[in-house]
């Protein structure tokens, strides 16, 4: 029998202030009975600004915790520890560390593995950071930043890809390399769930699931169901 | 554990270069430099007091380094778009996070003290027309409880930076300390002559909420006594300066990771 990627039951998400001496109210966000990965494939996930999408992901992920419902990775963790390569919404990276330095960090690896890993991944995925290694992270420009967080998310080997919003603030040529690296991914039988506005169009032919979230509730899709 | 010793390697050279710590060397320097020539003018009573007041300055700066570094942890560590996102996800669990980023900026305020102190006692002794031998025993007390202030600090304020902002975790450590101080105030008022000879006594339940009062004091009481009375302690009451401060960072980074492990970390 195949193993589960992902299986998440009853699941809701009910926001509420963190400041102690708001009087805000809560709000749901999304209520899922249902959800489930068993394939490989791009799953891309849209909705309206605000519905909770970055919130439904990092709950996947373990950086949020749902108001309620179960969250399995492959059959067993509720954290996809290492297994699953996240690439966040381009995070701050620490300032005055060099890129290197910080691969060393978040990977556990000395600067020979690191050559080896930037190796691979150009042999494999002709993805290259190695210019980006001297360079202090924090000064990194939006694409040069998001080569380096894939190099970070391919190089533990994962099953799979979590990306929230991959596409935010690249050129129309970094847009283009991404998507071809992404398909490339897929069709390695890598699992991508990929939440998105803008996914270019030659990306939307492989979509193979469309999660749309509105009206508090999470409908698929098969195929991309995103409007032209 | 090559993950751990990573983030401990980049949060030293994240502070090392970071412009907090370097602001602090810089005006522990200044004042220290200008207090050595303040003492070299002066009586020897007033140069007394211009030396306690070098080891206030130290002292101080170390606090608030403390202070404004654990403020500020959480909120930039575990939020969109702080570190956590890039480790937790990697496997790295929070609490090994947090503990090994305390356990970095202790070790850069223990840096920062040891360059303050060796200033204070090799450089500027240099500098003075009539140097004073110091006393060793004590100089080494001020030193290990400037550091031990410090790293209170710092775990009082990445407790309080894990549930509010950091301004109000700056505001809340201070009032704590501050608050600290004035309990020893109230030690030596009812100690004082006239409040004996006025046969002044405490009711019980004065005396109760008192003892409470007291255990909330963060500052090592220790510190304040060689500082007033400029004796060298004993070891017992090291001991208790040390168990005091032990109870302290170990109560509020409990406290900080149990929190911590409960925050969401929101888009």
């Amino acid at each position: 029998m195949n193993e589960k990627i992902l299986t998440a039951r009853n699941l809701k998400y009910e926001w509420r202030t963190n400041d102690i001496f708001s009087n805000e109210p809560s709000r749901i966000l999304w209520q899922i009975p249902n959800l489930e990965i068993n394939d490989s494939g791009i799953i891309l996930l849209v909705g309206r600004n605000g519905v909770g999408k970055s919130t439904l992901l990092r709950c996947l992920l373990g950086l949020m915790r749902p108001t309620q419902g179960d969250i399995k990775w492959f059959d067993e963790e509720k954290t996809p520890r290492g297994k699953i390569g996240y690439i966040p919404e381009l995070p701050v990276l620490p300032a005055r560390i060099k890129v290197a330095e910080l691969l060393r960090s978040l990977l556990g690896l000395n600067a020979e593995k690191i050559d080896q890993m930037e190796a691979i991944n150009f042999r494999t995925h002709s993805l290259s950071i190695s210019n980006l290694l001297n360079r202090p992270a924090h000064l990194l420009s939006k694409g040069q930043q998001q080569r380096f967080l894939l190099t970070l998310a391919l190089s533990g080997q994962p099953k799979g890809f979590v990306l929230d919003e991959p596409f935010s603030g690249l050129d129309p040529w970094a847009r283009t390399e991404l998507a071809d690296l992404l398909i490339s991914l897929a069709e390695q039988k890598k699992f991508l769930l990929i939440s998105s506005h803008d996914a270019p169009q030659r990306l939307r032919a492989h979509i193979r699931e469309t999660w749309v979230v509105e009206n508090e509730q999470l409908k698929i899709h098969k195929g991309c169901a995103l409007p032209e | 554990m090559l993950r751990i010793s990573g983030i401990f390697k980049i949060t030293l050279r994240e502070n090392l270069s970071g412009q907090l710590l370097w602001t602090s060397g810089i005006s522990g320097f200044v004042l220290l430099l200008l207090m050595s020539t303040l003492s070299g003018s002066a009586l020897t009573h007033e140069s007394r007091i211009i030396d306690v007041f070098s080891y206030f300055i130290s002292d101080q700066l170390l606090l608030l380094v403390g202070i404004f570094t654990g403020a500020s942890l959480c909120s930039t560590d575990f939020s969109a778009r702080g570190v956590s996102e890039l480790y937790i996800p990697a496997g790295v669990s929070r609490h090994g996070l947090l503990l090994t980023r305390v356990i970095a900026y202790a070790i850069v305020l223990f840096f920062l003290a040891c360059v303050l102190y060796l200033f204070k006692h090799t450089v500027l002794p240099l500098l003075a027309d009539n140097p004073q031998q110091p006393n060793v025993t004590t100089h080494l007390t001020m030193f290990l409880f400037s550091w031990l202030k410090g790293l209170t600090a710092l775990s009082i304020a990445t407790l309080l930076g894990s549930v509010a902002r950091p301004l109000y975790a700056i505001l809340g450590t201070l009032t704590l300390f501050s608050f600290g101080h004035l309990t020893s105030t109230f030690d030596s008022l009812l100690g004082s002559s006239s409040a004996q000879q006025a046969e002044a006594q405490i009711g019980a339940v004065n005396a109760f909420f008192y003892s409470l009062l007291k255990v909330w004091n963060p500052n090592l009481l220790v510190v304040d006594s060689v500082q007033g009375e400029w004796l060298a302690p004993t070891i017992e009451s090291v001991m208790i300066g040390v168990l005091w401060a032990a109870g302290f960072i170990l109560a509020s980074l409990g406290l900080a990771i149990a929190r911590v492990n409960r925050i969401d970390i929101r888009a």
